[in-house]
């Protein structure tokens, strides 16, 4: 019998505080066997705390072979609260993977624009270092970033060394600017102008808060993003990553298993698309 | 060559015998006065080899209980968990064919997709049901009828009865069915033709003046928006969240999970939960995708009579009534469906 | 091994029937039973889930002694002989005066009466009064000086048949849903409604009548409807000549309140008062259905009886299809009533103060009894605090969370020399205690509750005492330690009851088993009594009262220019020690939060929803959340009191009504400021 719910133990062995309220964890798996570590750019992982309960966590890192992944918590409720109150060596429990996987092989040859606020950019890391792992497959790369003030932008060394790739741009914006603040203020929307793709033939991938991606949309549909290339990660209140407990459920569709990442133009069908 | 039929002396044999081959023989059980419900009768008795009605919850309860346990924690802090089986063997005995076209919906939706609920597939595996065809309405609200689901099950059972004057005519819906009768030879005698006009009297008596419903068009009209806003505002003032429906419903799955622990150990419970609830979709953080409470009602509807009827090509409403039955707010999914389709 | 239990519901006072799903001694869930009178196979979500607490990890299951501030587990003998010694001790040394028995309206008919006897034949003392105090005491003595008994005049199942229901600080929708299922029925079947509550309430959606009266200013409103029937003749002259006395006496003084005249007090058009008062008065089957709305207030009693004034100058009541209906608030609320679990009155309100009835009861239990009433509760805090009372023996009741001025309370109990709590969580008073006994749920005990309708109905044991005792049990074994036995068996202390209480006297296990019993019951072979006051007020006649509109105690002024309004919501249950124990109940709502009309909201420069605030009053403070609605008047603030760790009765005002003690939950002033 192979119980799905059952999580596997999981063992922390690194924590790093990427701001006041958000923490990745990189996580040992003790028993290798299983599907947990085959998962793919974009997919989701259970991750348990006895206790507390269990929520889903985006794989924030690249599928590797070794036992390892990451996943980073921002603090919000009561499990994530705990979480942030682990330490090094304290075990978990997680099972996956779930859900679907950003779409690489559609994303070959052609420009790709990423846009992320906040700790929405852990989906969207192992999908970009995907993409510079194979750099020559894909073609220009626009990544926007966006947070509420600089210090709640997570991965900041990373996203810098990405400004080194080859055809490359990195755009950051925040919402409230501090003294050590140089760049760009407001919306992600606010750097589009400066994004230097063709859509018609680009693919982008969102990943933030419901308004971000909302008004993100709406601002790449004016400048003719095609519906079928828009992709962007949703987040839902879910209890199985299976496809059962029913929280996620729209019209027909479940976003743990038939999502997370939706294409605008699914989105528009389902009735999510605002 | 005629059906197997068994006369009411030798069903109690049968019964005997099924009792004998199992853990535990779930069967309709008189509560109080004119309360019916499933239980195990295996120990205790009591079954009813015949009855009118129907019981108050599906026996789908011994499947997907109101809350089970799907693991144990042997150390929460450690995160040591231990699997919990349920290794009994269950006959399901009396089964009505609503319930049964439920439990259909649910193989399909619990067992054959992508991922398996194995709590819920150990079980079924361990299962064998015997149904039990009805003769009368079970309460003046019910429309197996009309959603195709009744009062005879066309398939999802092992064994089906179908009551005439003289005994019960058998419908043998599996292998595993078909071993019973094999094995209990003789306890089954063929059917008569007299037997089998019966039934089909029967049959006709039930469904004097068929409404059928044409669920394709329902689905249709909730598609395209085209339900009367004024019914979703009545229905979403009326519902009082009180879970009845999500919890009667056979055909409702939908669960949550939470632990209890007593200092270092405990377990993880799953337990009913639904539509009606805001927080069911709310999320860590408090935003909300679906804001409005008639939203959450309409989304319990549409499921049943829209989307299901894309996936499955059948509504996953049986007609069995129970949501009609216990709702404090006086909702009636048969006139939603009636005013829908006018 | 598997079982359904049939039992009755432990929330509300409404009585529903369920099953208790048990598998392997783990209560599964809830099955409703669709032949229960009351339920008819209806739940609310709070039923739905009433198995979720009973096993809760959180349960006490061991006695707990407190030993230099903190609680150790002990054993029952260590427990229960330790209490029996300090019990013993301090009875020698103050004398029984100074014991106070606290029962509870959670706990079995059968236990409240045990624990009654317990109080006055073991410990000698006549303090024994129960949570009622805080709730519908005001219906008790009001309703009992107007018809002769204190309780609901008809039945649950004439309500989906009038023709007009007047609601009036009470909210069956959230409160009670299976009598506000009833009501929704009656709507359905065409019903007439008028709803009067300064929150427009889900019944209101489909009112014929709203009226948002101000907090307080009932009786006003009430005055002028009687005014108003009697100007346009439109009072039942027949019914008032035959029926009642004092009807002269009463327009004495509701002459002057015209509908005109009220209209700053209760903030109401007159116009509205004249079409509820007409709508009422004609309609030929009308009810009133009233609840906390209307008796947490200093004027508990007068909102009573006016109600009943306003009753029988219509002549809706003492007959079927009409009455007055209090919604109890509790599973045996009016059963802890009904057994005499009050200060003043023995099993069946028979007077204390009466000799025959002491006389009775003196040859029955073989003791001499107190002569006098003793303490209400709302006294007993008072009297803790002046040092009169030095130990309370409180069953099932969380005063620190319930009673109004949280911190008075606290003063009032850290002051007892002993303080014995017996509880099935730790709640806040339990952890004040000296000595915490753990109780028995509703799943664990054999008895009988009654529900607001006078129906008497079975309560059935679905596993065992998780502590190994029920709270029947410990009572008895702490009277058995002091030299007083009494038998803990729930059947025979029912017998017990019945043979010593007129209106009871038809009542026992075998004749409540079926389809439960409503009383009175005055003999063996009574079918019971369905309507009450029947060709005759069980006082003779009904009597009017002369009832003059009175302020709350705290009125707004220009520190505190709001009005605080308290009560409950659908997703839990008085402190939450069980509903917030139930996860989709808790999920539903987590937190504490106060309602505020938006124009109040705009001014105060509030921006979002759920925005916090700070609720101040003369006793306390709170931070919690706005719930921004335009369903309450402007000037008043509501807050649900079920949160533990965001109290609202550290705001709450302990004033209460001189008759029956009652504490204004339901208005005080306030102010609100914004957090930043």
């Amino acid at each position: 019998m192979r119980n799905e719910y059952l999580p596997k133990q999981a063992v922390i062995e690194k924590i790093v505080d990427e701001t006041a309220d958000v923490k990745t964890f990189t996580l040992r798996v003790k028993d290798k066997s299983g599907d947990l570590l085959k998962y793919k750019p974009g997919q989701f992982m259970m991750l348990s705390l006895p206790g507390y309960g269990e929520a889903p966590f985006t794989f924030a890192s690249s599928p590797a072979k070794s036992s390892r992944f990451q996943i980073s918590v921002k603090k919000i409720g009561s499990l994530t609260g705990a979480m942030h109150n682990l330490k090094v060596k304290d075990t978990v429990g997680a099972r996956g993977p779930y859900g679907n996987t950003f779409p690489l092989d559609k994303m070959k040859k052609r420009d790709l624009l990423f846009v992320a606020g906040g700790i929405g950019m852990a989906p969207l890391r192992p999908v970009i270092q995907q993409v510079f792992k194979n750099r020559k497959s894909y073609g220009r790369v626009e990544i926007v970033y966006g947070a509420r003030t600089p210090k709640d932008m997570i991965y900041t060394d990373e996203v810098k060394s990405w400004r080194d790739e080859a055809d490359t741009d990195i755009h950051l914006t925040v919402d409230v600017p501090d003294e050590s603040w140089g760049g760009a203020c407001g919306v992600v929307c606010v750097l589009f102008p400066k994004i230097k793709i063709n859509p018609q033939t680009s693919i982008a991938v969102l990943c933030g808060p419901p308004l971000m991606i909302k008004f993100a949309i709406f601002d790449m549909l004016k400048l003719r993003f095609k519906e079928e290339n828009i992709y962007a990660s949703l987040e839902r209140y879910m209890k199985c990553g299976i496809g059962k407990c029913g929280h996620c459920y729209v019209k027909g569709k479940y976003v743990c298993t038939d999502g997370p990442n939706f294409s605008y133009a699914e989105m528009k069908k389902l009735g999510i698309a605002s | 060559m005629n059906r197997p039929f068994i006369t009411r002396e030798h069903l109690k044999v049968l019964i005997k015998v099924l009792k004998s081959s199992c853990d535990e023989f779930i069967a309709p059980r008189r509560e109080h006065l004119t309360d019916i419900v499933f239980g195990d009768a295996k120990t205790g008795g009591g079954e009813l080899p015949d009855y009118d009605g129907n019981s108050v919850i599906s026996p789908r309860a011994f499947l997907l209980p109101q809350t089970e346990p799907l693991f144990e924690i042997k150390s929460a802090r450690r995160s040591e968990l231990a699997p919990i089986e349920d290794k009994r063997t269950r006959v399901f005995y009396g089964v009505r064919p609503c319930d049964i076209k439920a439990l259909v919906l649910m193989r399909e939706f619990f067992i054959e997709r992508e991922f398996a609920d194995e709590p819920y597939k150990t079980k079924m595996g361990r299962s064998t049901f015997i149904a039990l065809a009805c003769s009368k309405r079970c309460s003046a609200k019910a429309f197996c009828d009309e959603m195709g689901a009744g009062p005879v099950a066309k398939s999802g059972f092992d064994l089906q009865m179908r009551a005439v004057s003289r005994g019960y005519i058998i419908d043998i819906g599996s292998e595993k069915g078909e071993k019973i009768v094999g094995e209990n030879k003789r306890l089954f005698k063929r059917a008569s033709p007299q037997d089998e006009k019966e039934a089909k009297a029967v049959l006709k008596d039930f469904t004097k003046e068929p409404e059928k419903i044409d669920y394709k068009k329902l689905a249709k009209t909730m598609a395209n928006d085209s339900v009367e806003p004024s019914v979703w505002d009545d229905i979403g003032q009326r519902c009082v969240i009180c879970s009845g429906c999500v919890t009667l419903c056979p055909t409702c799955g939908c669960f949550s999970v939470v632990d209890r622990i007593s200092g270092d150990r405990g377990e993880r419970l799953r337990y009913c939960d639904g539509c009606p609830y805001a927080g069911f979709t709310r999320m860590a953080g408090g935003s909300a995708p679906f804001p409005l409470h008639k939203d959450h009602i309409r989304r319990f509807f549409e499921h049943k009579l829209n989307h299901d009827v894309d996936r499955y090509g059948t509504p996953s409403c049986v007609g069995c009534a129970r949501c009609i039955e216990t709702c404090p707010g006086n909702i009636s999914i048969r006139k939603l469906i009636r005013e829908a389709v006018k | 091994m598997m079982k359904h239990v049939l039992t009755t519901c432990p929330y509300c006072g409404v009585g529903c029937g369920f099953y208790l799903d048990v598998r392997d001694n783990r209560i599964v869930g809830v099955i409703p039973s669709k032949s229960n009178p009351v339920s008819k196979g209806y739940l609310c979500v709070k039923g739905w889930h009433a198995h979720e607490p009973v096993q809760h990890p959180d349960r006490l299951k061991k006695p707990l002694i407190k030993q230099n501030g903190k609680f150790k587990e002990a054993s029952w003998e260590a427990a229960l002989d330790y209490v029996a010694k300090r019990l013993s001790q301090i009875k020698a040394k103050y004398g029984p005066e100074a014991l106070a028995v606290c029962t509870s309206a959670r706990c079995t008919n059968e236990e409240n009466f045990l624990m009654m006897k317990f109080g006055r034949a073991c410990l000698g003392t006549p303090h024994v009064d129960h949570c009622a105090r805080t709730c519908h005491s005001a219906t008790v003595s009001g309703l009992n000086q107007s018809f002769g008994s204190g309780a609901s005049t008809n039945s649950y199942d004439e309500l989906p048949f009038m023709d007009c229901i007047l609601i009036i600080g009470s909210n069956p929708t959230e409160a009670h849903p299976i009598v506000g299922w009833r009501v929704r029925t009656a709507i359905d079947n065409g019903a007439k409604i008028i709803v009067c509550d300064p929150r427009r309430i889900l019944p209101a959606e489909n009112a014929s009548i709203y009226i948002q009266q101000y907090p307080g200013s009932d009786i006003a409103l009430i005055n002028a409807m009687i005014n108003y029937i009697v100007t346009e003749h439109l009072h039942d002259e027949k019914f008032i000549a035959e029926r009642t006395e004092g009807f002269d006496e009463l327009w004495e003084v509701v002459k002057d309140y015209t509908p005109e005249s009220v209209k700053d007090i209760t903030g109401l058009e007159p116009e509205l008062i004249k079409k509820a008062a007409r709508l009422y008065a004609t309609n030929k089957r009308s009810c009133i259905m009233y609840s906390l709305g209307m008796t947490e207030h200093t004027v508990g009693t007068d909102n009573v009886m006016s109600m009943a004034n306003l009753a029988m100058v219509t002549g809706h009541v003492g007959k079927e299809f009409s009455g007055v209906y209090p919604m109890r608030g509790q599973n045996n609320v009016q059963g802890a009533c009904d057994m005499g679990a009050l200060p003043n009155v023995y099993p069946g309100y028979q007077p204390v103060t009466d000799e025959a009835v002491r006389k009775k009861f003196e040859d029955a239990w073989g003791v001499k009894l107190p002569s006098k009433a003793g303490f209400t509760l709302t006294d007993m805090m008072q009297k803790a605090i002046e040092g009169s009372l030095k130990c309370f023996y409180i069953i099932g009741e969380d005063q620190v969370r319930t009673d109004p001025d949280t911190h008075m309370i606290e003063r009032a109990l850290k002051s007892l020399e002993f303080l014995i709590v017996q509880e099935i969580f730790l709640s806040e008073t339990a952890k004040l205690a000296h000595v915490v006994l753990p109780g028995a749920s509703y799943a664990e005990k054999d008895g009988t509750f009654t529900c607001a309708e006078r129906r008497f109905q079975r309560v059935r044991k679905a596993i065992e005492p998780l502590s190994g005792k029920t709270d029947g049990e410990i009572v008895c074994e702490i009277s058995r330690r002091l030299g007083y036995p009494i038998d803990p068996d729930p059947k025979n202390a029912l017998d017990e009851m019945a043979s010593l209480t007129p209106i009871f006297q038809g009542v026992s296990f075998e004749r409540v088993d079926t389809n439960g019993l409503q009383w009175p019951v005055p003999s063996k072979g009574h079918p019971g009594t369905p309507v009450v006051h029947l060709g005759k007020f069980r006082r003779g006649l009904g009597k009017f009262m002369p009832i003059k509109n009175k302020p709350p105690a705290e009125v707004p002024d220009e520190e505190y220019p709001f009005i605080l309004s308290t009560g409950r919501m659908l997703f839990h249950y008085n402190t939450g020690t069980m509903t917030r124990r139930v996860s989709n109940l808790l999920r539903e709502y987590p937190r504490n939060f106060v309602q505020m009309n938006p124009a109040d909201a705009e001014q105060l420069g509030l921006k979002a929803q759920g925005s916090r605030v700070k609720v101040k009053t003369r006793r306390g403070e709170l931070v919690v959340a706005a719930e921004v609605t335009d369903k309450i008047k402007k000037g008043v603030l509501w807050m649900p009191f079920h949160f533990s760790d965001e109290p609202t009765n550290v705001l709450t005002n302990s004033a209460f009504d001189p008759v029956c003690k009652i504490g204004e939950y339901k208005a005080c002033a306030a102010k609100i400021e914004k957090v930043k």
